[in-house]
């Protein structure tokens, strides 16, 4: 998602709230630093505090539970994203709510942890937290630049999924193109072998056939039939290189062939294009691949958390 | 070679012949179901497994300090009850082996009943509604119990520290229950409110003021921990008193208030109340006449080596330095204050302190100073002594306001009353200005209470009853104090004429020095680029200015009350 002008407000309740939960976590814990003060509400400062430390104060366990609260909601992005009848506000707004609500939850994080990373259980946790804090900040900054990158560098970009059918229907293509190719240059039937002679020493004369023929055995077909990563490896995995063969096979075929090796051009480009596509796809949605997966990790150990400090105090 | 253009159309032709793409799992959406399955069972079976995995150190949020270091590798010690096993815990495995072994929960109400005679009808209705057994109802009984006061950390802690439970009575309370209708009763509530646990290896910090200030700042808070229990004292003072309470001190005693609400404390310096003595009803009872006043003008004669009369002339440091020792007699007064009742013989003195011996005395002046003078002059011929005797009981005789008349009953008695009311010269004549050099004997009430005697002695002394203790919840000492002045705390002994002032600092001129630190005052160097010395006035006027002298209310406080306190309780309630 961009972050546009309608993150505007969001930041300023994020900021606001930031503050906010800043001064109470000082007026209940370093009221000597502030410049003025602050009377709690009786249930977030109750004294004596029944334990000494700042995540089992009131005032503690509240930023807890309202940072495993906006975990819960921020999980339940993906079930919305499944149910995109629901009326419940568009996913636009989810994915607003979901961005700067977990961006508080830093804040909150923080305050409750009393800025210590305490035993290895809530060190695990504050692990999974920045790791999964990370590689959303990452996913944001991706989604900010990388949709005009591919806007600019994907002329013709095509669906993710259908990628591999199309590279399947290039590489179909080429190979027919190759059969006619080779059809021209096989020997006339027996019946009309003088004919067929005559052809033959027509084509003979005329090499383009068996140039183009060998480009396609030797260059094209193993490019687009070849894996994206062996594919990068190739000549015609690069835009530079890619032109210059086919500028030299031109030079050395016979203007016949001039739609022929355009059409080529055309799917070694496509095929280049599509594997861009495809890598910049990876880039733009990889980072899914552990901020999900590692934010269930996280709600499950965060429950855990909070059951057995529960339980212990 | 330019991009060729391409049309929608065209390149939708590409998919016509896999539009149910969306149906067959592409590999990225394949790794990603994978990726997230295996973060769900992972972290779900990380937690139900920890049972065979796991240690308990996992959960340790720090290193246990030295005092429970023998605990450090038993969480169930202290962590009463506390499970991390989540299978445990949701009592699954229980319920695993109850479905296999066919234990389906059910319930006899009759057997409920006759069981559990302690809860009522509905409770057992309610109870059998919702299936518990007798056991368990017991047990959650127990358990609304355990969660009503102490949690079961805190009870963990009182396996080993069960004399703590009680914050209120103190030692000083529980001495003054014979003299208080009242006594505090506050529980300790929970130990690690202020005892914190795992942040070192080191020994336990002791909690600072800040933890007293979380229930002494905030008057609901004292509100509803404070309770009030009677004691029942036999006598106790409706006006301010030095009694003896049975241990050899007399102890400063004020009525105290039924009921009377706590102050709300903030620290020493802000909110502490003021010391009882400092009440304006406040007067010391002590049956003494002491002007400090008369004492510090200039017609005092020098005390020994020809020094002015000083504090420390009359007021000692007893043993260990921390109290002053009563001022006695014979040691502080008797110099200049003598009572030598026969002016030609110096050192021949009335006896102090006891009226029978006084009247002993007189009436056996004659035999007393026979036998002082051979004392004096053992090698003396008798028949020259007793012509001293003579010679020096006619002197008495022909002296004061009032003649002895001769040696009978009746001049001992008008010596008595001299020794007891007027002196020599009488009381008036040393107001008057007599001059200090002149030969005489104080009377005894010039300092003391003289009231008619009964048939054995004609005169009574009222015993003085100095108070030797005037405040009793904190330990003060002059140890730490003898760096500074008399006058730097007790400067209401200027001008002071009376005996039933108080003389005693004000707890606002203790916050001076005991106050936290004012670091808006902090001045490095004194006048002249020095930094003042430890123990020396400068440094008094220092700390005076700036505060940082111990402020912590457990400095002069104790927060649990001691074992005496439970046993008291204990015998109470068993009353």
């Amino acid at each position: 998602m961009k972050i546009d002008r309608n993150h505007v407000p969001w930041a300023i309740f994020v900021s606001g709230a930031t503050l906010i939960l800043g001064a109470f976590f000082c007026a209940e814990f370093f009221p000597q630093y502030l410049p003025f003060q602050i009377d709690l509400p009786k249930f977030l400062s109750h004294a004596p505090r029944e334990r000494n430390s700042y995540g089992a104060s009131p005032l503690g366990l509240f930023y807890g539970a309202l940072a495993l609260a906006i975990f819960l909601f921020a999980s339940a992005l993906g079930v919305r994203k499944k149910k995109r009848l629901w009326r419940i506000g568009n996913v636009q707004l989810w994915l607003r709510a979901h961005i700067w609500l977990t961006i508080l939850t830093i804040p909150l994080v923080l305050f409750h942890s009393g800025f210590h990373l305490g035993g290895p259980q809530t060190t695990t946790l504050m692990v999974l937290y920045t790791i999964v804090m990370v590689s959303g900040f990452f996913g944001i900054a991706l989604q900010n630049f990388m949709p005009k990158m591919m806007k600019e560098r994907l002329a013709r970009e095509v669906v993710y999924e259908q990628i591999p059918h199309i590279r399947g229907l290039i590489a179909e293509s080429a190979n027919a193109l190759r059969m006619t190719l080779l059809a021209t240059i096989a020997p006339p039937a027996p019946k009309d072998a003088a004919a067929g002679a005559a052809v033959a020493i027509a084509v003979e004369k005329d090499t383009s056939v068996s140039v183009v023929l060998e480009f396609l055995d030797e260059e094209c077909l193993p490019y687009l039939e070849a894996s994206r990563r062996a594919a990068t490896r190739m000549r015609l995995g690069n835009h530079r290189t890619s032109d210059d063969v086919f500028r030299l096979l031109r030079l050395n075929a016979s203007d016949d062939f001039r739609g022929k090796i355009d059409e080529l051009q055309g799917w070694c480009d496509d095929r280049r294009l599509m594997d861009l596509q495809t890598r910049m796809h990876h880039w733009l949605h990889g980072w899914l691949l552990i901020h999900v997966p590692v934010s269930f990790a996280l709600l499950v150990f965060t429950f855990w958390h909070a059951y057995i400090t529960w339980v212990h105090l | 070679m330019a991009d060729q253009p391409r049309t929608q159309k065209q390149i939708a032709q590409k998919y016509k012949d896999n539009l149910d793409y969306y149906r067959r799992g592409h590999f990225l959406r394949r790794l990603k179901l994978a990726l997230f399955l295996l973060a769900v069972f992972g972290s779900i079976g990380a937690v139900f497994g920890f049972r065979f995995w796991g240690n308990k150190q996992f959960f340790n949020t720090g290193p246990i300090s030295q005092n429970h270091a023998r605990f450090a590798n038993d969480c169930a010690a202290c962590h009463d009850g506390a499970e991390t096993d989540l299978t445990r815990a949701l009592k699954l495995d229980q319920a695993v082996t109850d479905l296999k072994e066919g234990n389906l929960p059910s319930v006899d109400l009759e057997k409920l009943k006759a069981a559990s005679k302690n809860f009522s009808a509905a409770e057992l209705a309610a109870a059998a509604q919702r299936n518990l057994s007798p056991d368990r109802l017991s047990a959650l009984q127990q358990a609304v119990i355990k969660k009503s006061s102490l949690a079961g950390m805190d009870r963990a802690c009182l396996k080993c520290h069960n004399s703590f439970q009680l914050h209120q009575p103190q030692m000083e309370a529980l001495k003054l229950r014979g003299v208080h209708p009242e006594m505090p009763l506050v529980h300790s509530d929970r130990c690690s409110t202020c005892h914190r646990e795992h942040v070192g290896h080191g020994l336990m910090a002791v909690p600072g003021s800040e933890s007293c200030a979380t229930c002494h700042a905030d008057l609901q808070e004292l509100a509803r921990t404070r309770n009030v229990i009677k004691v029942g004292s036999p006598s106790p003072p409706v006006r301010p008193e030095n009694r003896d309470l049975g241990d050899g001190l007399i102890r400063f005693l004020m009525p105290q208030e039924a009921n009377a609400q706590p102050a709300v404390i903030r620290s020493y310096a802000d909110g502490h109340p003021p010391f009882r003595y400092e009440e304006p009803t406040a007067r010391d009872p002590a049956v003494i006449k002491y002007n400090h006043l008369r004492h510090e003008q200039k017609d005092i004669p020098a005390v020994r080596d020809g020094r002015k009369l000083a504090c420390a002339d009359c007021h000692q440091l007893g043993k260990g330095g921390a109290f002053y020792e009563p001022v006695k007699y014979q040691q502080h007064c008797a110099t200049c204050h003598a009572l030598n009742v026969v002016p030609e013989l110096p050192g021949f003195t009335i006896p102090h302190a006891d009226p029978a011996a006084v009247v002993v005395f007189t009436n056996t002046l004659n035999s007393k100073i026979l036998a002082f003078l051979i004392d004096q002059d053992p090698s003396a011929k008798l028949e020259d002594l007793v012509a001293k005797v003579k010679t020096t009981v006619g002197n008495m005789v022909s002296r004061g306001d009032r003649p002895l008349s001769g040696f009978g009953e009746r001049a001992g008695n008008e010596l008595q009353r001299r020794i007891f009311y007027t002196g020599d010269p009488t009381v008036d004549g040393r107001i008057s200005g007599s001059g200090m050099d002149q030969p005489k004997f104080t009377a005894c009430v010039g300092c003391h209470e003289v009231t008619k005697g009964d048939g054995t002695v004609p005169y009574k002394i009222t015993k003085t009853n100095i108070a030797d203790r005037w405040i009793h919840h904190g330990p003060f000492t002059h140890q730490p104090h003898t760096h500074m002045l008399c006058i730097d705390c007790h400067h209401k002994e200027i001008g002071s004429r009376n005996t039933a002032d108080i003389l005693l600092p004000s707890q606002a001129s203790c916050a001076q020095c005991h106050s936290p630190l004012r670091k808006d005052k902090v001045l490095e160097v004194v006048a002249g680029g020095i930094a003042p010395k430890p123990r020396t006035p400068e440094m008094v006027e220092k700390q005076k200015r700036e505060g940082g002298v111990k402020w912590e209310c457990q400095n002069c406080h104790q927060f649990h009350a001691p074992p005496e306190a439970i046993q008291m309780l204990e015998s109470a309630s068993a009353k």
